[in-house]
């Protein structure tokens, strides 16, 4: 078969800085001899955790991205070293594309977004109107060419960066956790438009993705990093198995590896942790052709029937109520339309909730209101909200961040390094808080507004870009916050996450709140919008949503 | 009398363009083009945040200490481009390529003395009044032919003297946003530069 | 059809409009050029909104007229005395002269920020400084951008308790420190950005500007048509056709056919373009209006 890409022996060595002496000295390893050829045509995921060498690899293909280091080993593109091939063609054969969907964005208009990379190989500018034209369209993006990029929507912005490569007729395409800042929709609708790129016109594709749900079923090849080394590359059905029985000689030894988590934990637990539900499922039973969907794990699950399952009994929490609701109504703009109408809900002490609903439903509009930056036009909040103390986690957690280290930025809330939650101490705290990783930072935010002792915690998608072992660590520290009396709020669209560690939930739809019901009871009740527990039982097992359930 | 007025006009246009042509064939590394963007920007935004105070603003500021430590090139284009990007927001007038001009000079006379600048503070601070000062007069130069339809001597003390409470503020705001800004931006922009080898 | 304009020939129309009337020093040609901007503003802006700025351009207009006679005493007729100086006729008529100017310059001004969007800016640039060209694109989608985001920023500080129970100084420390976060994160940020340019190639190849204008027929006749009446407008007035005398004692221009010829052709290429959308919004009419049956 034909190889467009081989990588043989590849190392790589940051360079460490001292801005003292003003010297650099070969530094930490970010890629340990790594060989591995992916042939034309393939869509392969490439997994890790966090600071495993993932994006470092991809740069590294890509080239000219990182600028110091040393770099040993070769890597061969279409039969040529990487090296020999003139930059141009380098530039435009290989795209690479980002995690942020703001950041990549380079040029004020759509058009000139797609036009950008054509405009830098200087070509012809009939040749340039047509390949436009031909982006535009394949993406769909005619009916907003000539809008504000700043205008644009999340998904809307990684989708034109993807037009903005595709248009230079890149044949690999390198992607970086393109979707661990979109929404579920957003993501889907992207993870389809890459699926389609591969099938219809033969792009080889690596993703680099923490979340595996909606990928793995798409992908014909995993490829499996850990601290710079490659555990596996190989076809899906292989890797998953080597991952199982890795996983299986490792429980031996490691009794409550999955459980709880920490950098200690062996690598493929730590993977193990970023597959799909089903998948898991299917290892935790030992199965011969694991699933990778929910369908898949549905048939999994009716040849297996679950006998005994801890019924999910949460403690009753209090009701008393903390803050009041009445009739709200909101708009940003006099001629705007409500975002939110007529909505009242009760918030009980010591309680958690989750508000579920898609993009734009108000979710976030509703947690603003209750930080007191924003007023309702119409109806009351009681107590007044400059009478509780809150705290308030923004979607984007760079917001947070106003110190050059870890340290100092706990320190401004006055947290000690003796004083740090357990969840945070893996954390090199000198480091620049800019420099964690998606969800080291909301780990770390996490910690800030909790050390503000709140009353009322609200938590803005605390789950965007972040690694199932970071969801983990925060489901526990939302828990044990709760116990000590604090009312957690939370929008969010991660219901999985929701399910762990909410009391009650509700959908926030219409403008309004569908009725706070217990969690068990929301996700039991639905059938459409559920957890992936529930929706692997539906009408075969009935009770299961959590997926501690559903494992053993 | 009034030629002045109109070739003024094209001589500040043609001396913009003849630079912004020759900066062009200079070879930037990218990220510096992204940091030139992204100090004009902050100049432009900082001009927002300031919108209600008159001549009180931190444009200048920046503009110097993106001279200071992005360079030459660096300080004339975020200098000129903020005087002219900002104009869309605040009013586009004959007097764009004299702010354009003026600006420019401020940014690339600042990385000219950039290490002098960044060792000593007072030098700092006298840099910041001469250049309120000189913003001011060379601004007056522009006033006098636009109010007066001419070029005297009388008209330009003229100038000077309606103008002299701003001039003050410019000085004033110069000298303290300069003393505020330098050392957060210095840590920053220096810890960038070194990170990233711009 | 003006916005349709290519950049380099609307920049010739503006640049005959906003600066060549300046030249003439000529009350009557301010005042036509006056008339005509007024009616291509209110042919472009909504109602409401040219209306609301007459008042300023009237204050502008006296602020203007009045500056000129209180440091400028020359001229024959004295109006009267103010703390003993003269203050005389001549001197406020140059005033006057002199914002009628001014006004003419700022109409056009507001017609040529309304027209020339940041597409036509690029465009400009992108010819003679591709450089210049993105960097600019770039300020323009990082101004809305910071401006919303510094907002968010604070925001989210003040919730954590920046700002405490400072005093004035403590508070304005504090705003200090955030915009020293925010400029941490700016320049963070800005780095993935310059990746992505690298990414797409910036830098390999000489860089080439998409075109997103062409260059029509009738861009050639306006610009042509333009460069002509330029030209014969720029022979009377050096032939003297405009003079118009202040000092000592007050002159009016007076009209010759070099003059009157002048204000046809300066009238006839400044309102073109008034002409060429009246008259494309009636076909845009006539030919989307549904038709009885």
């Amino acid at each position: 078969m034909n190889n467009i890409l081989e990588v043989k022996n590849l190392s790589f060595y940051y360079d460490e800085y001292d801005s003292r002496t003003g010297l650099s000295s070969k530094g930490k390893s970010g890629i340990n001899s790594i060989s591995f050829s992916i042939p034309e045509g393939s869509f392969v995921t490439l997994c890790g955790s966090t600071g495993s060498g993932k994006s470092t690899l991809l740069k590294l293909i890509k080239g000219d991205i990182i600028t110091s280091g040393t770099l040993t080993g070769q890597i061969v593109f279409d039969g040529t070293d990487i090296n020999e091939i003139d930059s141009a063609v380098r530039a435009s054969s290989i795209g690479l594309l980002f995690q942020n969907p703001e950041d990549q964005i380079v040029t004020d208009k759509v058009w000139h977004e797609i036009a950008f990379g054509l405009e830098n190989l200087g070509m012809a500018q009939s040749e340039m109107e047509t390949r436009l034209a031909e982006a535009l369209a394949f993406f769909r993006l005619e009916n907003i060419s000539r809008h504000d990029t700043a205008t644009l929507s999340g998904g809307q912005k990684q989708l034109l960066s993807l037009a903005g490569v595709l248009a230079m007729y890149p044949r690999l395409l390198l992607l970086d956790e393109p979707t661990s800042q979109l929404d579920p929709e957003s993501a889907e609708h992207y993870i389809s438009t890459i699926k389609k790129l591969q099938t219809a016109l033969g792009l080889t594709v690596i993703i680099a993705e923490h979340n595996l749900d909606g990928i793995l079923p798409v992908s014909d090849m995993l490829m499996v990093m850990d601290n710079g080394a490659l555990v596996c590359c190989d076809t899906v059905e292989n890797a998953l198995n080597t991952i199982a029985s890795n996983k299986i000689s490792d429980g031996i030894s490691n009794k409550q590896s999955d459980s709880l988590t920490d950098a200690s934990s062996c690598s493929s637990s730590k993977i193990c942790a970023d597959l799909p539900l089903a998948t898991r499922y299917g290892i935790s039973i030992g199965a011969k052709n694991l699933p990778l969907d929910i369908n898949s794990g549905r048939r999994l699950i009716k040849d297996n029937i679950i006998s005994a399952y801890d019924t999910a009994s949460k403690p009753a929490p209090g009701n008393e109520p903390l803050v009041k609701l009445k009739n709200i109504s909101f708009r940003y703009t006099s001629s705007g339309s409500d975002i939110l109408s007529d909505l009242s809900a009760t918030f009980d002490k010591g309680c958690s909730y989750a508000i579920l609903g898609c993009n734009a439903s108000g979710k976030s509009t509703l947690l603003k209101l209750l930080t007191g930056n924003i007023k309702a036009q119409l109806g009351q909040i009681n107590p007044r909200i400059s009478h509780i103390k809150t705290a308030y986690m923004p979607q984007d957690t760079d917001n947070m961040f106003i110190a050059d280290t870890v340290e100092k930025e706990l320190l401004l809330v006055g947290l000690s390094p003796e004083n740090y939650p357990e969840y945070i101490k893996h954390i090199d705290y000198a480091k620049s808080p800019f420099d964690l990783s998606g969800g080291e930072k909301q780990l770390v935010g996490l910690a800030k507004v909790t050390a503000l002792s709140p009353q009322l915690l609200l938590l803005d998608e605390p789950t965007k870009g972040t690694d199932n072992i970071s969801r983990r660590k925060m489901t526990v520290a939302i828990n044990t916050l709760k116990e000590s009396g604090t009312t957690i709020i939370m929008a969010c669209h991660d219901m999985d996450f929701a399910a762990e560690c909410a009391d009650k939930c509700a959908i926030l739809s219409m403008g309004r709140l569908t009725g706070f019901k217990s969690c068990e009871e929301f996700f039991t009740d639905n059938k459409l919008y559920t957890t992936s527990a529930r929706a692997m039982t539906v009408g075969i097992t009935e009770g299961i949503y959590l997926e501690s359930q559903l494992l053993k | 009398m009034r030629l002045y007025y109109a070739i003024s006009i094209l001589i500040a246009l043609g001396a913009l363009i003849l630079v912004l042509a020759r900066l062009d064939k200079r070879k930037t590394n990218v990220r510096r083009i992204v940091l030139i963007a992204v100090m004009t920007a902050l100049s432009i935004v900082s001009r927002f945040i300031f919108a209600a105070v008159p001549a009180f603003k931190p444009m200048a500021a920046i503009i110097v200490l993106t001279g200071m430590y992005l360079g030459f090139e660096a300080g004339f284009m975020c200098g000129a481009l903020t005087a002219f990007l900002s104009n869309f927001y605040f009013g586009q007038g004959p007097w764009t390529p004299f702010q354009m001009v003026a600006f420019g000079a401020i940014g690339a006379t600042a990385a000219i003395l950039a290490t002098q600048l960044k060792k000593r503070r007072f030098l700092l601070i006298i840099y910041a009044i001469i250049a309120g000062i000189f913003y001011s007069f060379f601004m007056d130069i522009w006033t006098m032919l636009w109010a007066n339809n001419g070029l005297s001597g009388e008209g330009y003390i003229a100038a000077i003297i309606s103008a002299v409470p701003y001039t003050i503020l410019y000085a004033a705001s110069n000298v303290v946003f300069l003393l505020l800004l330098e050392k957060p931006f210095g840590k920053r922009l220096g810890r960038i530069i070194h990170k990233y080898r711009i | 059809m003006t916005e349709r304009l290519h950049p380099l020939s609307m920049l010739i129309f503006f640049l005959f409009t906003i600066i060549l009337p300046a030249f003439t020093g000529n009350p009557y040609f301010y005042i036509l050029s006056i008339i005509i901007g007024l009616i291509m503003l209110f042919n472009t802006l909504p109602l409401s909104n040219v209306l609301k700025s007459i008042p300023g351009y009237l204050l502008l207009f006296v602020l203007i007229s009045c500056f000129n006679p209180l440091f400028y005493h020359d001229g024959d007729t004295i109006l009267f005395y103010l703390n003993g100086k003269r203050v005389t006729l001549e001197a406020l008529a140059y005033g006057m002269n002199s914002a009628l100017m001014v006004i003419g310059v700022l109409i056009w001004c507001r017609i040529f920020t309304h027209f020339y969007t940041s597409d036509k800016i690029m465009y400009l640039f992108g010819t003679f400084s591709p450089k210049t060209a993105i960097i600019i694109s770039m300020v323009l989608r990082l101004v809305p951008l910071y401006r919303e985001h510094i907002g968010t920023y604070r925001n989210t500080q003040k919730l954590l308790g920046i700002f405490g129970e400072g005093t004035f100084f403590e508070k304005i420390q504090a705003e200090f420190k955030i915009f020293g976060g925010f400029l941490t994160w700016l320049l963070e940020h800005s780095m993935t950005t310059s990746d992505s340019m690298t990414a797409r190639g910036y830098g390999v190849a000489k860089r080439k500007a998409y075109k997103l204008f062409t260059f029509k027929l009738s861009d050639a006749l306006i610009c042509c048509i333009t460069a002509v009446a330029s030209g014969y407008i720029i022979y009377a007035i050096i032939t003297g056709a405009f003079s118009t005398v202040f000092y000592p004692s007050l002159i009016l221009p007076t009209f010759s056919v070099k003059s009157i010829v002048a204000f046809l052709l300066f009238g006839i290429v400044s309102v073109t373009p008034t002409v060429r959308d009246i008259i494309y919004r009636l076909i845009c009419r006539t030919t989307t209006a549904p038709k009885k049956p």
